[in-house]
């Protein structure tokens, strides 16, 4: 009896596609749900608790965050992140394409570029990170040295020492580490527009500016749309490079929400509050996660497809 | 089932009556006894903090083998970075599993002492062998003065390190013992094209202990015996006026300046002066390189001077021995301790370490160490003149928060370089640290 209605139940199943769809997305459901939703929850949870690490906490509602309203050197992150990302994630876009175009013509040794175009990605981001420490050192940097020996100038430049070169040292490395990202993607999109949209273009008397502006642009907005949102992503959320060259340092000049939240999270012990600051960095992700999604609608408008 | 054992341990070894009530027992005995009895078929798992010189690791674990041979307990060490050992140490006491000795640093025993082992026992009959116990130790470990929550491992001594010729070029014959003096050295080394220099980064440790120190000696502190934060003072705004004057004769670039920077440039010969442990010493000694061997005569070392407290006021890195409850060989444990601290075990391990780790037991002053080359000897007291970092208040969440957040650091780099005035700095530093210290 029961083994009848089994399978005639399995027999239902597989006759439903939309049962059978369901079945097949349950894995894909539960790792989300259990690496992704779950350390999500998590962290929205603590923050509105007082947990600190090695000892459980109690719900305490908006209290982390009216705290950080009042402290200046959260902001001072909120600063930092937002220049951090935005000067970084312009900069790497502008090289990127750049480097794209360039690499996407016929050039010599077009593979054996395109292979040391990838190097600063390949390199462990600590690795380079602790370069970039060395390059920047106040006693060490090579960069001063070889300026010094030049005779351009007297002193060691203080690269890491001062608020404002700090910033904009990290900013650079940043940029270093990232460009590759960004230039093979695009070369990847700029493979995929067909050669014979170029010769129309041409044929018609199109200069090499309304080719790019009206052909190469066009199509590679959605490219664009997801390199940049990921991109943006890994600029907003990133660590290690300032977490090794300054810890944040000078007097929190280079500090960012993630250098923060884990400063004051793990050394600190304040669990809640790094939950807290971790948790401030979602709604600029959302932010940037829609600009892909509405870049992507407007793929959809431009090859005609009605929604 | 674990007071059982022992009382019956104890009543087939014949020692007093009552002693089941545990550590009193030594504080009454004329003489340190110990007696134990370890966990049939125990095993331990040790985490430890990575040596800061080599000899540390290779005796302590030539110990750790001796004591396996000894008792038969099989003991595994891991050792990771300092300060990778806090957030692990939190999260074995949190979680109820992990190793059962953890070796850790500063004020981690304060954060969750209900999960640990109490250690009176061996912490009472070490400090009857061994002279007793510095005062500092029980501020860490005996928070309420009664129970230990731990046993005090040393700590790691900071001292100033200098080019004694450019000291005597600088028209100093003796390294100045107070603040007037050594801020008039600092000028005249400036002025000789050699200056010093201090880490203002983020640099948890060099940064702290010197900022601590230039706070500390002027009279200033974070917080009062009730937790009170009292940052912003007269005191402090007096060692930070001296801090601003003291970086005026700094080498660039010191607001950059991570941990290891200071060893980097002084044994690059870029700076003649910094606070740091004898590890820049030790490197020089055991260093292949001619040029950096040839420091090795050249390099002295004092205690930080002493300022208007009246008093060596130093930070120093403290390392304890913890014992947490889950453990299920808590006298197995002991016994790891124990031994690791009794001087046939501990003696030679500070000279494989050359006085790297400073003792916390009074007897070990005597160890030839100290002596066995003048340029040891300041690092001698370093445990009998440090203080906590949350000094000189209760030892907490708190205090750890606001260390981690480098309150102090910044406070003293905001003044000295001049992004701030002292008033400002020190207003700030009273507005950060209140956030920890809920009032």
């Amino acid at each position: 009896m029961s083994t009848a209605t089994g399978l005639s139940l399995i027999g239902r199943i597989n006759n439903s596609a939309n049962a059978l769809g369901f079945l097949f997305m349950l894995p894909a459901a539960a790792i989300l749900l259990v690496f992704l939703t779950y350390p999500l929850g998590l962290g929205m949870w603590l923050g509105l608790t007082d947990t600190k690490i090695g000892r459980p906490g109690e719900f305490v509602g908006l209290e982390n965050y009216r705290s950080l309203f009042g402290d200046s050197v959260f902001w001072l992150s909120v600063f930092n992140t937002m220049l951090y990302t935005g000067v970084a994630s312009v900069v790497k876009f502008g090289l990127g394409l750049w480097l794209a175009l360039l690499l996407n013509q016929n050039i010599r040794f077009k593979s054996l570029m395109r292979a040391i175009l990838l190097l600063p990605w390949i390199v462990p981001t600590t690795l380079s990170a602790i370069a970039f420490w060395w390059i920047y050192d106040s006693q060490f940097s090579i960069i001063s040295w070889a300026l010094v020996k030049l005779g351009l100038i007297n002193e060691y430049i203080n690269f890491l020492g001062d608020s404002w070169n700090a910033r904009w040292s990290v900013i650079a490395a940043n940029i270093w580490r990232g460009i590759p990202f960004v230039a093979i993607s695009l070369l990847a999109g700029l493979q995929t527009i067909s050669p014979s949209l170029y010769e129309a273009a041409t044929i018609d008397g199109a200069s090499r500016w309304q080719l790019f502006r009206h052909v190469t642009y066009p199509l590679l907005t959605p490219i664009i749309a997801i390199v940049m949102t990921f991109s943006v992503l890994f600029t907003f959320t990133d660590f290690q490079l300032i977490y090794v060259i300054t810890r944040g340092g000078p007097v929190n000049a280079t500090h960012l929400m993630a250098t923060l939240s884990f400063q004051r999270a793990i050394p600190g012990g304040q669990l809640a509050e790094g939950a807290a600051i971790a948790m401030a960095m979602v709604p600029f992700l959302l932010a940037a996660i829609l600009i892909s999604f509405f870049g992507l609608q407007r793929r959809k408008w431009q090859q005609g497809v009605k929604d | 089932m674990l007071h059982f054992t022992r009382r019956k341990f104890l009543q087939s070894s014949s020692v007093a009556a009552g002693a089941a009530t545990g550590p009193m027992i030594w504080t009454r005995s004329a003489h340190a006894q110990w007696s134990n009895a370890p966990e049939k078929g125990a095993q331990l798992r040790v985490l430890r903090w990575k040596r800061f010189v080599q000899g540390d690791e290779d005796v302590y674990m030539a110990n750790v083998r001796k004591f396996e041979e000894k008792t038969g307990i099989k003991v595994r060490v891991d050792h990771e970075g300092w300060e990778d050992v806090r957030p692990k140490a939190a999260v074995a006491a949190n979680v109820g599993s992990g190793p059962d000795i953890i070796l850790s640093t500063n004020d981690d025993a304060n954060l969750y002492p209900e999960k640990l082992v109490d250690c009176t026992d061996v912490a009472t009959y070490l400090g009857k062998k061994y002279g007793g116990w510095y005062p500092v130790c029980e501020q860490y470990l005996r928070p309420d003065g009664k129970k230990g929550i731990g046993v005090p491992f040393g700590a790691a001594g900071n001292a100033l390190v200098y080019r004694d010729s450019q000291v005597k070029a600088a028209g100093f014959s003796s390294f100045p013992k107070d603040n007037d003096g050594f801020l008039q050295l600092m000028k005249a080394l400036k002025d000789k094209g050699t200056p010093g220099g201090f880490a203002l980064g983020n640099a948890t440790g060099d940064g702290n202990s010197w900022t601590h120190w230039v706070v500390w000696s002027h009279g200033g502190a974070m917080i009062d015996t009730n937790n009170k934060v009292i940052i912003n003072s007269p005191e402090t705004i007096r060692a930070l006026e001296y801090a601003k004057e003291l970086y005026a004769t700094f080498v660039p670039g010191t607001l950059s300046w991570l941990d290891p920077n200071n060893n980097k440039a002084f044994l690059d010969g870029q700076i003649s002066l910094t606070a740091n442990g004898i590890s820049v010493y030790y490197a020089a000694k055991n260093s292949q390189d001619p040029k950096v061997k040839e420091l090795v005569s050249d390099i002295q070392h004092a205690n930080m001077p002493i300022g208007p407290a009246g008093v060596p006021t130093e930070f120093n890195l403290f390392f304890n021995q913890m014992i947490f409850k889950y453990s299920k060989y808590p006298k197995a444990a002991k016994e790891f301790i124990r031994f690791m601290m009794e001087e046939e075990q501990y003696n030679p391990w500070m000279n494989a370490s050359i006085g790297y780790v400073c003792h916390p037991l009074k007897a070990y002053e005597k160890h030839p160490i100290w002596t066995v080359d003048p340029k040891h000897t300041p690092y001698r007291n370093a445990m009998a003149v440090m203080r906590p970092a949350g000094f000189p208040g209760r030892l907490g969440y708190s205090s750890a928060s606001t260390l981690a957040d480098f309150i102090m650091v910044n406070m003293v780099a905001e003044a000295a370089s001049g992004q701030r005035t002292p008033q400002e700095a020190a207003a700030r530093a009273q507005q950060r640290a209140e956030r920890y210290y809920k009032v």
